[in-house]
């Protein structure tokens, strides 16, 4: 593969605005929403809280990084996707009228972030919409990679879920109540380093065996509920490359078999 | 390859009604073992026939989805178990689009959580799981403990290009050297959910559908699913090719969340980037398989947009008439049937094409064709949120006469 470069990274979820808020401990609870300001407010209508989660973790990365938001490949990946969305229209079929809104039909699709993303910037070049279950971080790092190692240019990977709406927020691994709350996250990876590059991706591989997910600094921030988060998959990694650290990162956890980088110093 | 749908059952099945011409949509009320209990005149695309549960212990995974899955899965486990055999587990990735997802169990279970109370004590059945059932990925899961595979494993969900872009991400995977084979397919199951969705955009059709036709009043939905096993092309695997994927093409219209852009913009980005993935031109094309779908929109901007690429003698056809649309399936089936169509040389008659729209100025094939030579078919896909892709596929012959193909894998 050609030598890949990760330029930029986010985080956002409730009550953390930003990366540096969350790895500063600024914990705000004011926080409740994500502004998503690369989609105008009038596209944003009926749109979910994850679609603006997704939006704003890509257009912080995409910021980070210095790069063009109308030209960048947008990879967004999540484990249940617009399932608010889906919860409301069910409502409506079975004790409702069953007229379903347009605008929320639209919105329901697991592509709604990467859709309007592309009209909000105009952006008429790769994005495509992903799941992996708890491996979704994963999903979207390979693809992102294959990627920008395939036709050169930048990819965001923008990995996120919200809370788990009533009923269905209680019917997850036969029954036991996992509430998991929402997180997002985003990481550019470029085939040009640009100025400022975080970290220089060598090479992918494939571990023999599964990995616990590691204690680190950043578990003192997240509640049980954002590690049942599939974006809590990249905070390793992100930690890694916040550091500077060379070596083996693993992109999933707790799970058979897992991609991981080799991060060499830039 | 396998597809199993509303035609057929197999795949021999559902070639069969393509090459006859039969139509595999009906009225809903004469399905067996699917009751949706519409409050609108359709038709729909339904799998015929009960299904079978899956397996004692794949049963929390037990969905309608699951089990029209599993029934396409059947028919290619031979060529995979020999994937498998040649490639390895971790070398094979598992690359599955779908837009419902296991939506069919949850929409039972919400079903009972309402009559039981609701948000007044409803109870969801205790036997229904989100993660197993409902989560886009049970079906990647599923198919990696059915059949072992330990590689990349993901589901594309980009409304109705999602399996057609899977086969992107495949040779993507293929390039960066993470993979030497992927089992690409896609799956979408009926639900209440989706018919009632496009009936309230309204583009639901009371009846057959129309692709191309001057009458058309919208879409029919379907379901099924398809498969194929791409490997990485080598002396081996020349030899024993059923298709070859030259490549594909993607893009974003840029535009609007579910109407494509009018001039066909978007859609013929992606036919011009499949050509240059595939090293082809469009001399090369003997035939486009359309996304067709038969709302008045898309069937004028995408023929636009083949004029544009293609020109206007290209014979087009949409199967949307014979399948309806299989939204999350669609690029699976179309694959298949293009893979099909430059094998054997048979073209389908483009069912309900006529009366003929002025609007669309492409070659719509009223009726079947059964001479000359297709040698490579394009086939689109496109999709809410304006994601659009077109896949290049060539027959065995067309690759061994033109040396220089794309960085392509064979099917």
């Amino acid at each position: 593969m050609r030598p890949l470069y990760v330029t930029g990274l986010s985080l956002w979820a409730p009550g953390w605005a930003s990366l540096d808020a969350f790895v500063s401990g600024a914990h705000d609870a004011s926080v409740e929403d994500a502004p998503c300001t690369w989609v105008p407010s009038r596209l944003l209508r009926g749109s979910s809280r994850l679609t603006r989660m997704f939006g704003e973790a890509a257009a912080q990365a995409v910021t980070a990084a210095g790069r063009d938001p109308k030209t960048v490949a947008t990879i967004y990946t999540s484990s249940y996707g617009e399932i608010e969305t889906m919860v409301l229209l069910l409502d409506v079929i079975f004790r409702g009228d069953g007229q379903l809104s347009p605008m929320r039909f639209k919105n329901s699709v697991h592509n709604a972030g990467s859709g309007l993303g592309s009209i909000g910037q105009g952006n008429t070049s790769f994005s495509t919409a992903l799941a992996a279950g708890a491996r979704s971080f994963e999903a979207g790092m390979l693809e992102a990679i294959a990627l920008v190692n395939e036709r050169g240019g930048d990819a965001v990977v923008s990995c996120a879920d919200d809370a788990i709406p009533a009923p269905l927020s209680h019917v997850e691994n036969g029954g036991r109540l996992e509430r998991r709350d929402g997180l997002s996250v985003g990481l550019v990876i470029s085939a040009d380093p640009g100025s400022t590059p975080l970290a220089r991706i060598a090479k992918v591989t494939q571990l023999e065996q599964a990995m616990p997910l590691p204690e680190r600094a950043f578990d003192r921030l997240l509640s049980p509920g954002h590690h049942l988060n599939p974006a809590a998959h990249a905070l390793p990694l992100f930690e890694a490359i916040r550091s500077g650290r060379e070596g083996t990162v693993a992109l999933a956890f707790d799970a058979a078999a897992p991609y991981a980088l080799e991060l060499t110093r830039v | 390859m396998s597809l199993v749908g509303s035609m057929g059952r197999t795949t021999v099945e559902t070639l069969a009604a393509l090459d006859e011409g039969r139509t595999g949509l009906r009225a809903p009320a004469e399905l067996d073992g699917l009751t949706l209990s519409l409050p609108f005149p359709t038709v729909v695309g339904a799998v015929p026939g009960a299904l079978s549960p899956l397996s004692e212990g794949d049963h929390a995974y037990d969905t309608r989805l699951a089990r029209i899955g599993m029934m396409a899965l059947a028919e290619v486990r031979p060529t995979l178990d020999r994937a498998i055999a040649r490639w390895g587990k971790r070398r094979i990735a598992v690359l599955i689009g779908t837009s419902t997802g296991g939506l069919d169990a949850t929409e039972d279970a919400f079903r009972s959580w309402a009559e039981t109370g609701g948000p007044d004590g409803g109870r969801v059945p205790s036997g229904y799981d989100l993660r197993t059932q409902h989560d886009f990925n049970a079906l990647g899961e599923l198919i990696r403990r059915v059949t072992g595979l330990e590689g990349p494993t993901h589901v594309v969900s980009t409304a109705c290009s999602s399996s057609g872009k899977v086969h992107a991400s495949a040779l993507r995977l293929m390039q960066l050297g993470l993979i030497d084979a992927a089992l690409v397919g896609g799956i979408d199951s009926l639900c209440k959910m989706t018919l009632h969705g496009f009936r309230g955009l309204g583009i639901l059709s009371d009846t057959h559908c129309k692709p191309f036709a001057r009458d058309r009043a919208g879409i029919n939905i379907g379901e099924g699913a398809g498969f194929m096993l791409l490997e990485r092309e080598d002396a081996r695997t020349h030899a024993e090719a059923l298709a070859y994927l030259l490549g594909v093409g993607e893009s974003s219209d840029a535009y609007n969340m579910s109407s494509p852009e009018p001039s066909g913009r978007g859609a013929k980005e992606a036919m011009q980037r499949a050509l240059e993935a595939g090293g082809i031109t469009a001399a090369d094309v003997g035939l486009l398989i359309a996304h067709g779908t038969a709302t008045p929109q898309n069937d004028v901007a995408e023929s636009m947009a083949i004029e544009s690429v293609l020109g206007p003698r290209v014979p087009v056809i949409s199967t949307k008439g014979y399948t309806g649309h299989q939204l999350g399936a669609a690029g699976a089936t179309s694959a298949v049937f293009a893979a099909h169509a430059v094998r054997t040389n048979k073209i389908p008659r483009s069912l309900g094409a006529e009366p003929n729209d002025p609007a669309v100025r492409v070659n719509v094939l009223a009726e079947g064709r059964s001479e000359g030579t297709v040698g490579v078919a394009l086939c689109n896909a496109f999709a809410f949120g304006g994601s659009n892709v077109c896949l290049a596929i060539a027959s065995p012959d067309w690759v061994r006469a033109h040396a220089e193909v794309g960085d392509g894998g064979r099917a």
